[in-house]
């Protein structure tokens, strides 16, 4: 398998260009990159302005990695490992990043990647490497630590899915959007059945294969620089060994378009009828995906979004809360976009799901405003310059790109790309997206009684 | 391979592992520098952040919920939120698109006493967008078209919200103790009954009543680049001074049910709210309570991943998927709360651990393992949570909500490093009072209950 999401520049070295070519980019800091001798891959981009260091951790796996009745696996593995290691026992993670002034400290997991961050005063990052690497080399696995853990997710599931109206939509769209067995098709945390049938012995495993030096991209960002972090980086992680990884099954890919245009509705005890959309859309960063961005900004961020004003404003068949479109910018396989309408009282679900398609469709048959670009891009810059304003979002950023393209410094290519698209690209990459046998559509109707239907039904 | 202990002490660290490195005591931390400059009958209060490229402007009027008329539960959001759907100069869509053409991002923020109208957008599009505050604040149009769209809007979204959980949890709590007469026995922003029953007149009234005078413009950005005398004059003009009274200090009553329940048949968590009122930050002293003892204090109990409330309901019990609790020294009264959603078979079980832990921990009070770990994690915490312009805003407003000089973090802040376990424990002990918590819980009845009532409240 390769090593990257795209075609890689693998083993890039320390760049002294780094400034000049981040500075281009909308990306102001001095960026260095090395690898140690275990194939821990490290990002440093120092930056003097505050006494404080973010550590952000990549790791090359996701729910995309779980086989079959394994689902949730890799969302719970993350739990795990804050549940202690060789030198830190059962609930004292947190504790040592908390004596040494850490914050935002957390792990999320998605389809593609678990990213595990803190941010600490700058004296404190040998602390935070050596809790790092201690969790990468030796976990503590035991059996009550995992159920208790199973718990709390399946706590995590009832609060974020089962226990709030429309909570499954995302879950739904996804099982729709992509063939059984498509390593997308599933849900990252998982069912309750998968959850209770979780063997230690699947974590184990699950370590081994994954959370090794070489499968891992080291980030630090903020009051430090490259000599620090890499004398300290070998201290912590130089020792540990590179491991094998199983091959992944071969995922054959998917067509541009969903060659379908499929309608489920569900009846739940929801408050109001409301309407999901899906399309199938370009993977993050290839051809066209900026455009998909540019475009779904246009149609459905914001006030002055093309769909906010023909659908809530002009036609009132929408209300204005929570309607959107928007990208999900996967990386490893063929994306998504989603969107979301309600009506208004009066109005039935496929007159507003006819309106919402008219409105995505006229733009593929008429293209938008200069005036329409204008506002689509000055809210990605500034949500650009407000996503690098952390330490810990920027080594977010840096570490996503050193995973997916091999080069930290792609980032630069980010909000250029974003600013160039033209109008002609917009239109086009509409026509793509919007295309009649590409899209899904998941209606809820409210229901009396208690009901528990599901997709799959 | 090599064996890198730093030092023999450490001899039992497994290979290839290094030891855990030296832990450095807490920093001194200093606040950016604030101007104040009265501006006609206002004043505009600014934080320094030389190189930030965001700027947050934030316009603070007093005109909160407790201003509003009687049967008109939130009527001074509305208003509010109704700023930016036109203006005598602009549509509803043409406004928003302005916003947004900005890069802007445009919030609302209505509290008891108070209204704020936030922007927060690239510094070099600040004197745009204090044109447009004032042109939503001083000017806005109030169709009869625009608000009664927005207001069959809101109504809708109040369902919607009202069917997810936690609103109807707040509500129980607030009720059970200030009554449901009391305004303060309600929310901010209505329920769905209320909110049904605003209208046009209402709004316009509300705005010319309490929203047509000068108060106070919060900044924070890089002041080299901003005239902010000058931004203070847009925003105000001629605004005659605010002559309002502050609203008197609601009462709560005296002997409150200690049990109220929401039902919500077929949930699979009950969600928990536990609580009863405090005093203000500014009352604190008066009642021998200091407010950054209390603040360790109230962190060890439940502010944390490791606090005492999280560590038993989640890692221990596995309850639930975190749990909070902690003191909102707010105005017009302060309240103390503790919140979670725990699954529905173990509510009762919660309900009675949460009384426990708090009974210990004010017993024992904290230990000084606690309160180390506890002072590093709030010193070493706070740059790390200033990273952006909006998040230094947020301090101006305790600042100017609660009298506090200018240099209220930075001093807190040095308080933070000395604060005794004695003065903790004494804090906590004056403004946690365990016999007059109530228990709210919104979950459901037929199954939670009886087991609830058997805990003889």
């Amino acid at each position: 398998m390769a090593n990257s999401a795209h075609l890689t520049t693998a083993g890039a070295t320390a760049t002294s260009d780094g400034t000049a070519q981040a500075a281009a980019g909308g990306f102001a800091w001095p960026v260095e990159q090395f690898s140690l001798g275990n194939g821990l891959r490290v990002v440093v981009a120092p930056d003097h302005s505050a006494p404080i260091v973010a550590v952000n951790l990549w790791y090359n796996v996701g729910s995309r990695h779980e086989p079959p009745g394994k689902h949730g696996f890799a969302h719970l593995f993350e739990h795990l490992m804050f549940e202690g290691s060789a030198q830190v026992a059962k609930g004292e993670h947190f504790g040592v990043l908390q004596e040494v002034g850490g914050a935002a400290i957390n792990a999320t997991t998605s389809s593609d990647r678990t990213n595990y961050f803190q941010t600490v005063p700058s004296a404190a990052l040998a602390t935070v490497l050596w809790l790092e690497a201690d969790r990468m080399g030796a976990l503590a696995l035991t059996q009550e630590t995992l159920d208790n853990q199973r718990e709390v997710v399946k706590n995590e599931r009832r609060q974020r899915y089962d226990n709030v109206p429309y909570g499954r939509w995302h879950e739904v769209l996804g099982e729709l959007a992509y063939p059984e067995g498509h390593p997308y098709h599933h849900s990252t945390i998982g069912s309750m059945a998968e959850l209770d049938s979780a063997q230690l012995s699947d974590f184990t495993a699950f370590y081994e294969s994954y959370y090794s030096p070489d499968n891992a991209v080291l980030t630090v960002v903020g009051d430090t620089s490259a000599e620090e972090v890499r004398e300290l980086a070998e201290r912590y992680f130089g020792a540990l060994s590179p491991r094998p990884r199983p091959a992944l099954a071969q995922v054959e890919a998917l067509p541009p378009v969903l060659g379908k245009a499929e309608r489920v509705e569900l009846a739940e005890p929801v408050p109001l009828p409301r309407v999901f959309f899906a399309f199938r859309s370009a993977r993050f960063a290839e051809p066209g995906a900026a455009a998909e961005d540019v475009l779904s900004v246009v149609l459905g961020r914001g006030r002055g979004s093309r769909l906010f004003r023909e659908l809530v404003t002009e036609r009132r068949l929408a209300q204005a809360e929570g309607g959107y479109l928007g990208t999900w910018q996967r990386a490893w396989h063929a994306s998504m976009i989603t969107g979301m309408a309600t009506p208004r009282d009066g109005v039935t679900l496929p007159q507003l799901e006819s309106a919402f398609f008219e409105v995505c469709e006229q733009v593929a048959a008429d293209g938008v405003t200069e005036e329409e670009l204008g506002r689509a891009r000055s809210m990605l810059a500034a949500d650009w310059s407000r996503e690098l304003a952390t330490v810990g979002s920027r080594a977010d950023q840096l570490g996503k790109h050193a995973t997916l393209f091999g080069d930290a410094l792609k980032i630069t290519d980010r909000l250029p790309e974003l600013l160039e698209v033209n109008a002609a690209q917009v239109q086009e990459a509409a026509a793509r997206v919007f295309a009649p046998d590409n899209r899904i559509t998941l209606a809820y109707e409210p229901s009396t009684g208690r009901n528990d239907e599901s997709a799959e039904a | 391979m090599t064996e890198t202990s730093a030092t023999s002490a450490n001899s039992s660290v497994p290979a290839p592992l290094a030891a855990r490195p030296e832990v450095f005591p807490p920093r001194p931390y200093i606040f950016p520098e604030v101007r104040t400059v009265a501006v006609g009958a206002g004043r505009v209060v600014a934080a320094h952040l030389p190189g930030q490229p965001i700027a947050w402007l934030s316009v603070l009027l007093d005109g909160g919920a407790l201003h509003e008329p009687a049967g008109l539960d939130g009527l001074a959001k509305a208003t509010a939120g109704l700023l930016d759907e036109g203006t005598l100069k602009r549509s509803a869509d043409d406004f928003g698109t302005a916003v947004e053409s900005l890069g802007g991002s445009w919030s609302v923020d209505t509290g008891w006493e108070t209204a704020r109208i936030s922007l927060d957008l690239p510094i070099r599009e600040a004197a745009a967008g204090a044109d447009l505050l004032a042109e939503a604040v001083r000017t806005p149009a109030f169709t009869d078209t625009d608000v009664e769209r927005y207001l069959s809007d809101l109504v809708a979204a109040k369902r919607e919200s009202f069917a997810r959980p936690g609103p109807r949890a707040q509500l129980a709590l607030r009720s059970a103790l200030y009554g449901a007469d009391s305004r303060f026995g309600r929310l901010t922003g209505g329920d769905p009954e209320s909110v049904a029953a605003l209208d046009a007149e209402a709004v316009r009234a509300f705005h010319a009543t309490w929203l047509r005078h000068a108060g106070t413009l919060l900044i924070a950005g890089d002041l080299d680049q901003l005239d902010v005398a000058a931004l203070g004059r847009t925003v105000f003009g001629d605004f005659p001074a605010s002559t309002t009274a502050r609203p008197a200090a609601p009462v709560a009553l005296p002997q409150p049910q200690r049990l109220a329940i929401a039902d919500r048949p077929g949930a699979v968590q009950s969600t928990l709210r536990i609580g009863h009122p405090t005093v203000t930050r500014a009352e604190a002293a008066q009642h021998g309570i200091d407010v950054v003892a209390l603040r360790i204090a109230a962190t060890i109990l439940g502010g944390t991943f490791t606090s005492r409330v999280n560590h038993e309901l989640r890692e221990v019990k596995g309850y639930t998927y975190g749990a909070h609790a902690g003191f909102d020294l707010g105005r017009p009264v302060g309240l103390f709360s503790f919140s979670a959603e725990v699954r529905t078979d173990a509510t009762a079980n919660a309900v009675a651990d949460t009384l426990r832990v708090i009974d210990e921990y004010l017993d024992g009070g904290a230990t000084s393992v606690e309160l180390e770990k506890t002072r590093a994690y709030l010193t070493g915490a706070t740059p790390i949570g200033l990273q952006t312009a909006g998040a230094v805003g947020s301090r101006l407003v305790e600042m100017v909500r609660h009298g506090l000089p200018t240099d209220y973090v930075t001093t807190e802040h040095a308080r933070m490093l000395e604060v005794t376990l004695d003065e903790a424990n004494a804090a906590i002990r004056a403004a946690l009072r365990p016999a007059q918590l109530v228990v709210a819980v919104e979950g459901d009845a037929s199954v939670v209950g009886a087991s609830l009532e058997a805990l003889n409240l």
